[in-house]
């Protein structure tokens, strides 16, 4: 089933081949590929709306601001953090990282 | 920058006493004029929840208080959160819980952080995140947690943006993996896509989810926020 959002504009078929064919997507990956992308991205959605419902909390929509200058600064950051730590993503994940990414086990 | 340690100096705590509901007035070096109300039952829970009752600035800064506001603190419903409430014209609010995962270590939920009409741009939101760091640190806690709402066409939400540059994280789905560029193949969190200078990337394509911000010294979040930090020049008054 694929998402319902009135805001967010899902890429036509055509729109997706042409943002592939200039390196946004994996050039292996078809267009049902791109609708399950944005599929899942929805369930994330839902799902934490839905655990806000249950469990009966405002999910709430924080924001900060960013400003050029600080898009500027975080690029020379983040290019630093890649220098210092070469991508080895695939051994550098372990069991013990899960805790802080998965929010599942909150209380 | 300050990332406050064991020896950083300690506000004046003028505890109130167990009572249903108290106001203090903070006087310290690091929180200045900030009145914290308590409302019933939230001592007892801040109490349990830290194993210790927790210094009224300390709760103060984790609420994100800059000088010259009031922090209501109070117990939502029956879930044992202890729900910290920052009444500062700045913000049109700012809201954030405390809470235990599953295992007993504690986190922090920012449910709400909005700058009020005219006051964005100013650095307000960093500030206050800053405090909560901090504060968070002192008193134990493992990370925050919030829902970075937006998507690239949103118009007025972009949290599954900023709050990533900024370097909150959450894992990729598998859906979202297999889609990613060959500079980014491999990647399985936001930090990771981030990293490899794939910002624009996400930006297009990410969206919305939970993300955490882990406070442990080492994590990849406190460097991005350390860095960008010092290079902003911005401390904790």
């Amino acid at each position: 089933m694929l998402p319902i959002d009135e805001e967010r504009t899902i890429l036509t078929p055509e729109e997706f081949r042409a943002e592939q064919t200039v390196g946004w997507f994996n050039p292996e990956s078809s267009y049902d590929d791109y609708l399950a992308m944005i599929h899942a991205q929805w369930e994330l959605r839902r799902d934490a709306e839905e655990k806000a419902r249950r469990e009966d909390y405002e999910l709430g929509a924080p924001q900060i601001e960013l400003t050029p200058e600080d898009e500027a600064i975080l690029d020379r950051v983040w290019a630093k953090r890649a220098a210092e730590k070469p991508v080895v993503e695939a051994a550098e994940k372990t069991d013990d990282e899960d805790w802080r990414l998965t929010p599942a086990r909150a209380a | 920058m300050r990332f406050i340690t064991p020896s950083s100096p300690k506000a004046i705590n003028c505890n109130p006493p167990y009572l249903s509901s108290a106001t203090v007035v903070l006087l310290s070096a690091a929180v200045k004029e900030i009145k914290v109300n308590y409302e019933k039952g939230a001592l007892e829970l801040a109490r349990q929840l830290f194993g210790r009752q927790p210094a009224d600035d300390d709760l103060a800064r984790l609420a994100g208080a800059l000088d010259g506001v009031t922090v209501n603190v109070s117990v939502k419903k029956k879930k044992g959160w202890l729900y910290l409430t920052v009444n500062d014209a700045r913000f049109e609010r700012y809201e954030t819980s405390v809470r235990k995962d599953a295992d007993g270590s504690l986190f922090a939920y920012i449910h709400h952080a909005y700058a009020a009409a005219g006051q964005s741009g100013q650095g307000h939101g960093v500030r206050a995140f800053l405090r909560q760091v901090n504060a968070a640190r002192w008193l134990g806690l493992k990370r925050f947690e919030l829902f970075a709402a937006g998507h690239p066409r949103s118009t007025n939400e972009n949290g599954y943006y900023v709050w990533a540059r900024y370097g909150f994280n959450a894992l990729l789905r598998e859906e979202e993996q297999a889609i990613l560029p060959p500079l980014l193949q491999g990647a399985t969190t936001i930090n990771q896509i981030i990293r490899r200078g794939g910002q624009k990337w996400w930006k297009r394509s990410g969206d919305a989810r939970s993300m955490n911000f882990d406070l442990a010294d080492d994590s990849e979040m406190m460097s991005v926020f350390r860095d960008y930090l010092a290079e902003k020049a911005i401390t904790e008054e």
